[in-house]
């Protein structure tokens, strides 16, 4: 093992043919913010410690895209998310352009959204694009 | 051959076996994705998107125009004939 290079890992979105998968062109950072509420479990006869458990996993994912056309992943998945409360499959896959299905570290049922987009003077077009859960996830394994 | 009425507009329309083809070029998504997207809260925008590969008549509007159309008349009536059309069997016919 070595240590782990970000480049490497790409989105990728199921197509309208279920099961095939293709990455976003034009991807910059991914970056999942992950939260669990905790849960105070302790009470007056534990001895002056707190004692706690972590609840549900909250999952929010955030990549930043300078798009690139055509891109049949980008236009499907802006369609997607204009349209509220209609999920989509991702995975995340190691391996870069090179990753297959196999390969993939995370993959779920998210709610896209387009969370900005900046027409950059003297610049390219940059949109960030928000992951929330559908559904809990199928693949969750880093390591 | 069906038509769709946008106000006072008749425009000639059909379900052309290769729908899904477009509506990926043009979408990303399918006639089937699509019906399940198209709600009672979707956009001219978005409904205009669907119906324009399913319209055959020489002066058919382009996008925009649709859409400026939809949004006149009647976006929920509209969409409920997209809605039929998208589950019309396919016309083959060269159109």
């Amino acid at each position: 093992m070595a240590v782990l290079l970000g480049n490497n890992y790409l989105l990728w979105v199921e197509s309208a043919v279920a099961g095939t998968f293709a990455a976003l062109k034009g991807q910059g950072s991914y970056s999942e913010s992950r939260s669990q509420p905790k849960i105070d479990t302790s009470g007056k006869e534990t001895t002056g410690y707190t004692t706690g458990a972590y609840g549900n996993i909250g999952y929010e994912g955030s990549l930043d895209l300078r798009v690139n056309l055509p891109d049949a992943a980008y236009t499907r998945l802006e369609t997607i998310a204009n349209v509220p409360g209609t999920p989509v499959n991702i995975q995340l896959r190691a391996k870069g352009m090179a990753g297959v299905s196999a390969d993939a570290i995370f993959a779920a049922s998210v709610y896209p959204s387009i969370s900005s987009r900046n027409f950059n003077k003297d610049g390219t077009v940059d949109v960030k694009v928000s992951l929330s859960l559908a559904a809990a996830p199928t693949v969750d394994t880093l390591a | 051959m069906a038509t769709v009425t946008i106000g006072e507009r008749k425009l000639p329309a059909r379900r052309p076996a290769d729908l899904d083809a477009r509506l990926v070029v043009s979408t990303g998504c399918t006639a089937a994705e699509h019906a399940a997207m198209l709600r009672p809260t979707s956009t001219p925008g978005q409904i205009a998107r669907v119906l324009a590969p399913m319209l055959t008549g020489k002066d058919a509007p382009a996008a925009l125009e649709l859409a400026e159309l939809i949004e006149a008349g009647d976006p929920l009536d509209v969409r409920a004939q997209v809605l039929d059309l998208l589950a019309a069997p396919a016309d083959t016919e060269e159109g």
